[in-house]
Formats: structure tokens, sequence, C-alpha cells
């Protein structure tokens, strides 16, 4: 069955496509939702939660646009939905700040895989992960930012100041830690060749 | 390595990252999760389908069964009966009402309801229950030969010239006594009221319907059912806590400024009067909107910060001069005011006993009972942050539902046009808080209200119903007085 096929038969309310769907893209989801509800269990919540409103919703998609870009959208206010229930997302308004793309940091990351990228998400504050992931890798601007948050559109753009300035530092602090253990690690080797 | 290069990185592994997960345990979850509120919403359904269903049975039973004869009421509006305490003299004692007294004229139909009443209680050694009137009284030979004692000439009048007179009538009423009155032939006479309310009735007696209202003497208790709408102001005393531990602004802006202004309510009720007992049960929809306003004075900082501006100057002897003026940083202070109103909106189910006792021309009444919530709807904006309302939709911190709360109230009544109007004063309580668990503020709820409210007479049977609690008491003592309606 293509997108097409289970669309149609998901706004017909059809319980083979429904299922379909949930076969195709739960997987996929399941990372959304991990990303804004890294807590197993609410990340789960979220995407039964995403589904329920997929099924609700769907005939309001009209075609136009990705589907999977409008599946991504649900999920992503289903996991705030499920994260506001649970627990307060404090937005406080920053100072807007200007960020230089082309800021040159440390060349650590070129063998970072998936986990290593998501833990360095994971230190992130829970306000300015949001807004990062939303921004970043959704590809939400901010204007739809702010009206999914209920933030102005400068929070928003603040939010992903200090975030992509922390993520910088972060990047700086692995670079010296690493910096460190290759120079303990220098200092340890020629020890073990002498020994030896 | 440029930084842009990183997010690139990013959403190079993250875009098409995958999570296993157990799809079928999804899906059956998914499928759970979806048959329960399917089965919610039928549920609900079924709850609205079958209060009607049994609001509309109870009236209808009402209707069918209970409601007066119009001729009978016609038969018994014009008279006021005495009732002797000496039952047995048999006397026929027409009284004649109010308003006929002073139109001068006089239907058989009344003089026929005042005969039957005494003849019955002088037959029945005192008693005056309808069953036993009937059997006693349809043996003719008992009863015709008895004199009875003088009619008031009005029945004479009524006999020789009323236009209403029918043969049916006739039949029963001569001139037999040596007194020369007229007095009623018991074999022609139709002791049942309603049958012979029938007989007339087919015979084109039907005269103009008197709408006066006067006690049946039926001892059958029957329900009565009445549609009341009513509406009411509240006042909500609100109880703010924080959930947690740790202080917080916001908490302690809204409790500081968020004031409840006014609680508006909205009611439609069916009650069922339970017979001669002063008991009622109430039920229907109950809407209330409460409504919160909350003034913010908010002050913050907000910095612009622009980097290095290079000011290069060429001297005249073609030296240049850079000068790099480093990070200038412009803090503003943003401050002003802002209202945000949130609002609640409940519908209840309530469930309501209640009590009323006449006195006078008042009538006092005291009600408990259950509400049942259907849905708890929030709207407006809410403080968010230290400066900022957000939707409350969006915010997720109001419930959807309240499950049950209670009430308790006490009211008082008066006729008012074709029925009773009363106020009432009400407390609720909401065990219930309306936010939900885990966010940062609990937010609760009482009411106390004023409520406004007016039950309009079934026909002419609820105000029988009024009249029938008091006559009730005196007629279960024994007690044969002449009724007066309160006040």
């Amino acid at each position: 069955m293509n997108y097409e096929e289970i669309i149609q038969g998901c706004k017909l309310g059809d319980r083979k496509c429904q299922n379909s769907l949930v076969q195709t893209v739960a997987p996929r989801l399941l990372a959304v939702c991990k990303r804004y509800c890294p807590e197993s269990n609410a990340a789960e919540d979220a995407l039964q939660e995403t589904f329920i409103n997929v099924f609700r919703y769907i005939h309001t998609f009209d075609g136009r646009g990705s589907f999977e870009g409008w599946l991504r959208r649900v999920a992503v206010t289903s996991c705030l939905a499920v994260k506001k229930k649970y627990n307060k997302i404090d937005f406080t308004c920053l100072p807007e700040e200007d960020f230089d793309l082309h800021h040159e940091v440390p060349d650590v990351y070129s063998h970072f895989g998936i986990e290593d990228i998501l833990k360095l998400l994971e230190n992130l504050p829970q306000s300015l992960r949001i807004v990062f992931n939303m921004y970043v890798i959704e590809g939400f601007n901010h204007q739809e930012i702010s009206e999914m948050l209920n933030i102005t559109e400068s929070t928003s753009r603040a939010n992903l100041t200090k975030a992509r300035a922390r993520l910088v530092n972060m990047l700086e602090e692995r670079s010296t830690e690493s910096a460190k253990s290759q120079s303990l690690r220098a200092a340890f080797y020629p020890k073990l060749s002498w020994t030896n | 390595m440029k930084y842009q290069d990183f997010e690139k990185h990013i959403q190079f592994h993250l875009s098409g990252h995958e999570v296993p997960i157990d799809t079928d345990l999804l899906w059956d979850k998914i499928q759970h999760r979806q048959s329960l509120t399917e089965r919610n919403k039928n549920r609900l359904a079924w709850l609205l389908i079958l209060l009607t269903a049994a609001s509309g049975s109870i009236y209808l039973l009402y209707k069918n069964t209970i409601a007066p004869d119009p001729v009978e009421q016609g038969i018994l509006a014009g008279v006021q009966t005495d009732i002797q305490h000496d039952c047995q003299e048999n006397t026929a004692n027409v009284i004649p009402s109010r308003q006929d007294q002073e139109s001068g004229t006089y239907t058989n139909a009344k003089i026929h309801s005042g005969l039957t009443i005494h003849r019955l209680a002088g037959i029945a050694g005192g008693s005056v229950g309808s069953t036993e009137i009937t059997s006693n009284i349809q043996k003719p030979a008992n009863l015709s030969g008895q004199n009875l004692s003088p009619a008031p000439k009005e029945i004479q009048r009524a006999d020789a010239g009323s236009p209403n007179t029918s043969a049916s009538v006739g039949d029963f009423v001569e001139k037999k006594d040596n007194m020369g009155t007229t007095t009623a032939l018991l074999p022609g006479l139709l002791f049942n009221p309603v049958s012979t309310q029938a007989a007339w009735a087919g015979g084109g007696h039907r005269g103009k319907r008197q709408p006066t209202g006067c006690p049946t003497f039926d001892r059958r208790a029957p329900f009565t059912f009445e549609i009341i709408p009513e509406i009411g102001y509240f006042k909500p005393l609100k109880t703010l806590s924080n959930n947690f531990s740790e202080p917080s602004e916001i908490f302690d802006l809204r409790k500081n400024h968020e004031k409840s202004l006014e609680g508006l309510q909205a009611a439609l009720y069916g009650r069922l009067n339970l017979g001669d007992m002063p008991l009622y049960l109430q039920s229907g929809l109950y809407y209330t909107r409460t409504s919160e306003r909350m003034n913010l004075e908010y002050s913050y900082i907000r910095r612009d910060t622009t980097y290095g501006i290079i000011s290069i100057t060429r001297s005249p002897t073609g030296d240049t001069v850079t000068t790099i003026y480093g990070d200038i940083i412009r803090e503003t202070r943003v401050s002003g005011t802002s209202v945000g109103h949130h609002y609640l909106q409940t519908l209840d189910i309530p469930l309501i006993i209640g009590y009323e006792i006449p006195m006078g021309r008042f009538i006092f009444g005291l009600e408990g009972g259950l509400f049942f919530n259907i849905f708890l709807k929030s709207s407006g904006r809410l403080l968010d942050s230290p400066a900022t309302f957000a939707n409350v939709e969006d915010t997720g911190n109001f419930k959807s539902s309240l499950g049950l709360n209670y009430m308790v109230a006490a009211n008082i009544s008066t006729e008012l046009g074709p029925g009773r109007i009363y106020l009432a004063g009400r407390y609720r309580h909401f065990p219930n808080a309306f936010s939900n668990d885990g966010v940062l503020i609990r937010q609760e709820y009482s009411q106390a209200g004023l409520h406004l409210g007016y039950i309009p007479y079934h026909q002419n049977g609820a105000e029988d119903f009024v009249n029938r609690r008091i006559f009730t008491d005196f007629y279960l003592k024994g007690l044969y007085s002449v009724y007066h309606k309160p006040g």
C-alpha cells in the first residue's frame, strides 16, 4: 500500500490502513517523540497520542505538502501536549542575541553517531532543546514555533541562540577533554613502552 | 570547522532516524484507546437518550393518567363543598361559588356535583372515599325514597332556565318532596362524576370551561412533572496552591493578582414531585461559566547587542587609524501592564432531592444533590511566564472532566402568574481540582450563589398539586374542612 491509499483508507476509518500506517511510520515517529520526551514512557505515550490525533484529524490533511511533514508536526504537537500535561515548560524571556553560524567550532563532532548527538542534545535545558529540535531538525520557522509553543518569535529566536551557544560550549569542552585525554595517553604510553 | 556544518551533521543523522518498536503491541494499544473513546462517546449518548426518554415517559404518563378531565374540572369548579360533620343528615347543601353568585347562573353540573358529594358522605357514614361512594350509591332502592334537604332556589332557576340544562340532567332533577323544593331523583342519577360528565359532554353539555383550581378529592397520589428553567449568579470560591515545594514566581503572581469575576449559571430541570409527599426529584442539565481576570504588571530588561563597529580614519599624510568599538550593549527596560482572562465552563447532570414546606403564601425548600460533570471547557489566556500569558488550551492546564461534585441549597418560592417563582441560595463543592495533577498550580473551586427559577404549572395540575399536599394532611387525619389555598 502506498501513502495515497493509506491516507484515503484512514480518512474512511479503515482499520487495515490505520494499521499499515502504524507499521510504516511508528519507528520514525518514535524517534521524533524521543527527542521531545526523552523519558521512554512519556515518548510511548506521546506516540500513542500522535496516532490517535492522526486518525482523528487526518481528514484535515488536504494533500498539499508532504504527508510525513504533517505527521511530524502532529507528533511534535502531541509530544508538547503530553509534556505540558506532566511538566510545565518554562520559556523564559531572554534577550535576543546574534549568533554567527560561521563561528569556528572544534572538529570533535565529525565522528559523532546518533547516540552521541542525542546525548549532547539531552544536556540542553528543556526549553532550549525543544526550540532547537523544532528549528534545526524539524525545520519549522520561528513563526511556526511561536504559534505551536505559544511564545513570541523573539523568545523563539533567543532560545535558539542560547541553545546554539550552549552547544558550542559543549563542543569546546569535549575538545578540551579529548585533548587532555590524548596528552594523558601520550604521557602514559611512553611509560608503558619504557616499562616493557 | 564551522558551526553550520555541525548543524548539517545533526540534520543528516537525525532526519531519517528510526527507533525500533513493537508495532503490533502499539497497534493493540491504539485500538484499545480508540475503543475506550468510542465507548465513552456511546455512554454519553445513551445517558442523554435515557434521560430524555425517562423525562418524556414520565411526562406522558402524567399527562395521560393524572390530568383532570376538563368536564370534571368544570363541575367541581363551581362548588365549594361544605362537608358537614353530621354526615348522616344526608343533606344536599349546594353553596354557589363566588363567581357564580356574582353571575347569578348555575349549571346543572355544579348542582349535581354538590349532591354527589353530600350524598356520598351520608351513605358512606362519613367516609368520602370515592370507590365506596360509587358502589353504595348505585343502589337506587336505598336512595330513591329519601327526602333530601331543601336545595337552594338557584337550583330551580337552573332547572328552569339554564340554557345548559341537558336531558340527562332533567331526568334526575325534579320536584319531589312536599316542601316544594328540588330534590334529586337518584335512580336517574349517575353518581360517578366522571361518567356523568362524560355523558354530559356527549350531550353537548359542555359549557364554558371554568379554569378554577380545586381539590379533586382524589385519594390517589399522582406524580407530577414540571420543567423548570433557572438562571443564577455565583461567587467562585477559588483556592490556588503550589503543587511543588519550590517557590514559583508564577504561582505568587497568580495568587496575588488573579481575581475571580462573576460566575454565571443556567439550568433546565425536570422535576418529579412524589405524589402527596412533599419530596421531589430533579434532574436535567446544569451549565456554569466562571471568569478569572489577572492584571499583570511586567518589567524586565531587554538587551540589544551589536558586535564591534569599525571606524577607519585616514590622515592627510595617508596613514590610517582603525578603531574597533567592541561590544555595544544597549539595555532597555520593558514594562507595562497586561490583562489576561480565562474562562471555565462546566456542563453537569444534576440529581437533586428536595423537600418543600408550605408556610402561608410561601413555600420553603431544602435541596441536596450530586452533579455528574459531562465536561469542563477552558478558554482564554493564563499566566505562562512572569511576563506573558498563553492560551489556556495550549497550556494543558485544566482537566476535561471533573467527575462528581456536590450541592446543598435552600429556596423560597411563591406563586407568580401561572406558576411559582423561586429564589435559591446554593453552595456547590468540587472535590476534584480543575487543574491537571502534574501542573505547577492546583486550582480548586467551590461556588456560592443565588439562583432564580420558575416552575410553570402543568396545565392546572400543578396548582392542584400544591393544594393537594396541604389538603392531604387534613384528609388523612379525617378532618374535613374547608380548603383554602395558601394566601
